[in-house]
């Protein structure tokens, strides 16, 4: 009847095992991926969580909109790596001290008796917070596992240390020993096969007994990899609810709790879990009860006996070195799995704007760093002409020297002796253009139609998307060449030639930021969205606001490569560790008597310096630096309506706005102003760009100004 | 005497342990939210020299040794049920030639296999479903405290899987006893049936009381969870609100989240609970069986 519940444990378990190998073949859907709708059996489309038996996800799926069938299927791969490598490691601990307690009555032996007298007394998932939460649960499976082990081998290590004690009263052990046999070989020769059938029996319960404490863990939000951040609802005070990320059955089973009146996913994943555990119990138990202690020593017996006599018989000196090896590599573990403040690290070089152009889109490059050198002296000449309709966004500079503007009605090309040109253009681009890797001028309007035109006007290429619909910013080039725009609710991406890339709905509601990439070219951020550039899909963790409280976050990349994000009148520093945005460092000032309202651009110089402008409201414009090492400033700009053009290392800065009805521009730095000059056209300044020895600032009245500055300055 | 005084010292370092490690795991809580403010580093020597201080004028010793009382309230019952009902089913599962029957292994793994996140999850949804869809308001409360019916479905839940192992080990122990040869000595001799078993009886006590104890360290473990399930104010639930994050971006982390006084009582009354079970399981064990005095 026994050897029955033993093969019906083995085939539970051997086909949990085979579902985990099979996953890539069985799982419909990638288990991390949330679909935002689906049709229902009526081809009526549905909203997540999805019922059982929707069309595609037959098994339903959470409320997130991930397949609850493929989260199952994947689910079984780190469920049964984290439960067999704790419930191994724990049986070894187990053993090991249970045969130290039972078997030794010197030092080694109260040692062992402390240290099982200790790992009783410690609540096992109170030990396993404690290591997860120190360790940092971000780390992943392995930080579960270290934790999971620590403690908990008590149970093992009692009955092995019980099983011992009697062992070691049998009369064949006192004949060894008045045959004058070691201690070590009694141990080696004996013990091991004595316990060899409690072994099978003993890894089953420990399997059980982990599978139930990973559970446990996710119930109380300690979630392998960190767990994710996810998104209620779209509105402006977003609410997120934390959740497990990565597909292991024990916390699914934990979130599925979340769903009272849904049972269909707990009883899902519980009857998964119930029946791994069930098999293992089965099997575990069959193997205590059936194996029969192993008279008869087979050839692979004799090996592990040779092996553990030969380490009975090192010398004690020898053995004193092992121990002190073992010790170093624990504490060489514990220092490299300590947590530590993390490095602020840039992640790449500074942005470069692609095809080596001075200043090639809105912002200079990809990254909207505005960075550039700023001459040191002062204006030496300024140059002016007028157009007839108002400037859109930043003038762009081609490598070439040219610059190249839009009005609302032609493109406007500056030549290096002064000749404007002026191309009609077919249709009212949305925002200013930017420059291809390839040299081509690429815009976008209204309604959503890129197209990409030569110096002479000719339309190169000329793309227009399926889903259209309004565009909110101008183009971005990457460094791949790839061309990003935003359309109310949608990010999208077009390939260098002018084919399509892809389009993706990762918007909450309508921006009419720039998408801002980050330099090593992997990831877009827009607004306060991370976006993968491979295939627009968002990073599954993301930063959360907490809802009620208005900051208007703003994701940045710094022109020395760092990331930033501006919360309210704070600048953050912030990386990426294993895929989870984590701030670094906070910057902020006294602000509170200062402002009342958010600054309006912001940014990091290629110095390491935060910049805030405070340009809203009819007040004269404001400049804060805040410095890394926790120093701040402010400067008055003197003007209303400023904007930052470019940004200096040191942190000075060239804004321009109005001074009484006249365009001005002035350069401040963080101690006072270096020079400020009215540029004598009327308007407000819409954007501006800086390259080599001059400036070129453009106004929503149609001028645009080159103003010249000495090479070396005074 | 050395017993107690490794009691005292143990309960003192899990004391200070759960101190040390609230004040450490503060800053690395704040560093992975970015919704949350890092907090001032910490002298930890100093403010744990200070709260020891304090500690016998500081009301949350008090709620702590309430909280206490009411995790009791669970356990007793909860451990006092497993008992009865684990050795009624060892019991039942034994013939008197030691051959175990064939339902007690499977019915046992399935017993095993009952976590308390699942049973209580199962419970908390059939709460629902039975309060949205059924006749109206289930009899039993699913939540907060009471000396009554709200005893009830936490009890359950902390003592489901607890007969099952204790049945398992019962099992294996009296089969094992009554195929000793001084069972088939006295059965051949003619003693009657109630006689062996009360030596039988005798024999498996000891280990029993021991396996007892292990259960209750098993229910010690699951109350973090029981308690935080059915928000039931005890030492668990303390633990659970000192230690869970919030699950939710706007909902404020829990008053105790990682205080570092909450976490240091609640882990030293978990221990020291852990030590008393252990310290009476030994003092019982060893009076009804002698030979475990070693």
């Amino acid at each position: 009847m026994m050897r029955q519940h033993v093969r019906a444990g083995a085939v539970i378990v051997g086909l949990i095992v085979a579902l985990a190998l099979a996953a890539p073949w069985v799982a419909p859907h990638d288990p991390l991926a949330r679909a935002s709708v689906a049709r229902d059996g009526a081809g009526s489309p549905i909203g997540p969580p999805f019922p059982p038996g929707t069309p595609g996800h037959w098994l339903g799926s959470d409320r997130f909109g991930r397949d609850t069938l493929s989260r199952i299927v994947w689910g079984a791969r780190p469920t049964l790596l984290l439960a067999g490598l704790v419930a191994a490691l724990r049986l070894t601990l187990g053993v090991l001290v249970g045969i130290g307690a039972g078997w030794s009555h010197g030092p080694a032996g109260r040692l062992a008796r402390g240290v099982l007298a200790l790992a009783s007394a410690l609540p096992v998932l109170l030990v396993a917070l404690a290591v997860i939460t120190l360790l940092g649960s971000e780390r992943g499976l392995v930080v579960f596992i270290l934790g999971l082990s620590l403690t908990g081998w008590s149970g093992t290590a009692h009955l092995v240390a019980a099983q011992v004690r009697v062992i070691s009263q049998q009369p064949y052990i006192a004949a060894g020993r008045a045959l004058g046999a070691s201690g070590g070989r009694l141990l080696a020769r004996h013990i091991p096969r004595q316990l060899s059938p409690l072994v099978g029996g003993l890894l089953a319960i420990e399997l059980a007994s982990t599978l139930t404490l990973v559970a446990g863990s996710g119930f109380l939000g300690y979630y392998i990899g960190g767990g994710a951040w996810i998104v209620l609802s779209g509105d402006a005070n977003p609410v997120a609810a934390r959740t497990s990320d990565a597909p292991e059955w024990g916390q699914m089973l934990a979130g599925a709790l979340e769903r009272s009146l849904d049972p269909w996913p707990l009883l899902l994943v519980g009857g998964m879990l119930l029946l791994t555990i069930t098999g293992s119990n089965l099997l575990g138990s069959g193997l205590m009860a059936s194996q029969p202690t192993p008279q008869l020593p087979g050839r692979g017996w004799r090996a592990i006996e040779r092996m553990l006599l030969a380490l009975a018989m090192v010398p004690r000196r020898a053995a004193a070195g092992v121990a002190v090896v073992t010790m170093l590599a624990l504490a060489g573990g514990t220092w490299w799995c300590w947590p530590r403040p993390p490095a602020v690290r840039s992640i790449g070089a500074a942005p470069h704007v692609p095809g080596g152009h001075a200043w090639g889109m809105t912002g200079r490059d990809p990254a909207g760093s505005r960075d550039a050198d700023l001459p040191p002296g002062g204006p030496t000449r300024f140059r002016s002409w007028m157009v007839g309709a108002p400037f859109l966004g930043d003038p762009l500079i081609a490598a070439d020297g040219v610059v190249i503007a839009a009005s609302r009605a032609a493109l406007h090309l500056l030549d290096g002796v002064g000749t404007l040109r002026e191309l009609p253009l077919p249709r009212q681009p949305i925002a200013g253009p930017a420059l291809g890797s390839d040299g081509s001028i690429i815009l976008v309007d209204r309604a959503a139609v890129v197209w990409a035109l030569d110096r002479t006007g000719q339309t190169r290429w000329r793309f227009a998307a399926a889903d259209r619909g309004e565009a909110t910013s101008g183009p971005v080039v990457a460094g791949d060449g790839s061309i990003l725009f935003t359309t109310v609710d949608r990010i999208q991406a077009i390939a260098a030639d002018g084919t399509a890339r892809w389009s993706s709905d990762v918007l909450d509601g309508p921006s009419e930021l720039l998408p801002r990439v980050v330099p090593d070219g992997t990831l877009v951020l827009l607004q306060d969205r991370i976006i993968r550039l491979a295939d627009g899909r968002s990073l599954p963790q993301q930063f959360i606001e907490p809802a009620g409280e208005f900051r208007d976050p703003l994701l940045l990349v710094g022109a020395d490569g760092s990331l930033g994000r501006r919360v309210a009148d704070q600048v953050e520093i912030w990386r990426l560790r294993d895929g989870a945005p984590v701030v670094v460092a906070r910057r902020s000032w006294p602000s509170a008597s200062a402002t009342i309202t958010f600054p309006t651009q912001a940014g990091i110089s290629r110095g390491g310096i935060a910049w805030l402008l405070y340009g809203a409201g009819a007040g004269e414009a404001r400049l804060v630096w805040l410095a890394a090492d926790g120093s701040s400033a402010q400067q008055a700009t003197g003007m209303r309506a400023a904007q930052v053009i470019a940004v200096a290392p040191d942190g000075a800065v060239l804004v321009c706005g109005q001074q009484r009805g006249a365009a001005a521009c002035a350069v401040l730095e963080r101690t006072g102003t270096r020079w400020r000059e009215v540029l004598g056209v009327p308007g407000g300044v819409v954007g501006g760009a800086v390259a080599g020895a001059r400036a070129v600032v453009l106004t929503d009245a149609g001028g645009l100004v080159v103003i010249e500055f000495a090479a070396a300055g005074p | 005497m050395i017993r107690a005084a490794r009691a005292v010292l143990l309960i003192v370092a899990a004391h200070l342990a759960g101190f040390a490690f609230a004040v450490a795991a503060a800053p690395v809580h704040a560093a992975l939210r970015p919704t949350l403010v890092a907090p001032p580093p910490v002298d930890v020597p100093a403010a744990y020299w200070e709260h020891l201080h304090t500690l016998p004028t500081d009301p949350r010793l008090a709620a702590a040794l309430v909280a206490l009382g009411h995790s009791l309230a669970l356990l007793v019952p909860a451990l006092l049920g497993a008992g009865v009902l684990g050795l009624w089913l060892a019991g039942r599962a034994v013939d008197a030639d030691g051959r175990i029957a064939a339902w007690a292994a499977p019915t046992l793994a399935l017993g095993l296999a009952c976590s308390a996140v699942f049973t209580g999850s199962l419970i908390i949804s059939g709460w629902f479903v039975w309060a949205v869809w059924g006749p109206g308001e289930p009899p039993l409360p699913l939540r907060g405290a009471g000396w009554d019916r709200h005893l009830i479905l936490p009890t359950l839940v902390l003592g489901l899987r607890a007969p099952a192992q204790l049945a398992q080990l019962g099992a294996t122990l009296l089969a094992r006893e009554a195929q000793a040869p001084f069972v088939i000595a006295a059965r051949s001799r003619g003693m009657p049936e109630w006689r062996i078993r009360r030596h039988v009886a005798r024999t498996v006590a000891a280990p029993l009381v021991m396996a007892l104890a292990a259960t209750a360290h098993l229910m010690l473990a699951e109350l973090v969870i029981v308690e935080a399930m059915f928000a039931w104010p005890g030492l668990g639930a303390m633990l659970a609100d000192a230690l869970a994050p919030a699950r939710l971006s706007d909902a404020p982390p829990a008053a105790g989240y990682l205080a570092p006084p909450v976490v240091a009582l609640a882990a030293a009354l978990l221990v020291a609970l852990g030590l008393v079970i252990d310290g009476l399981a030994a003092v019982i064990a060893r009076r009804l069986d002698p030979r475990m005095v070693r």
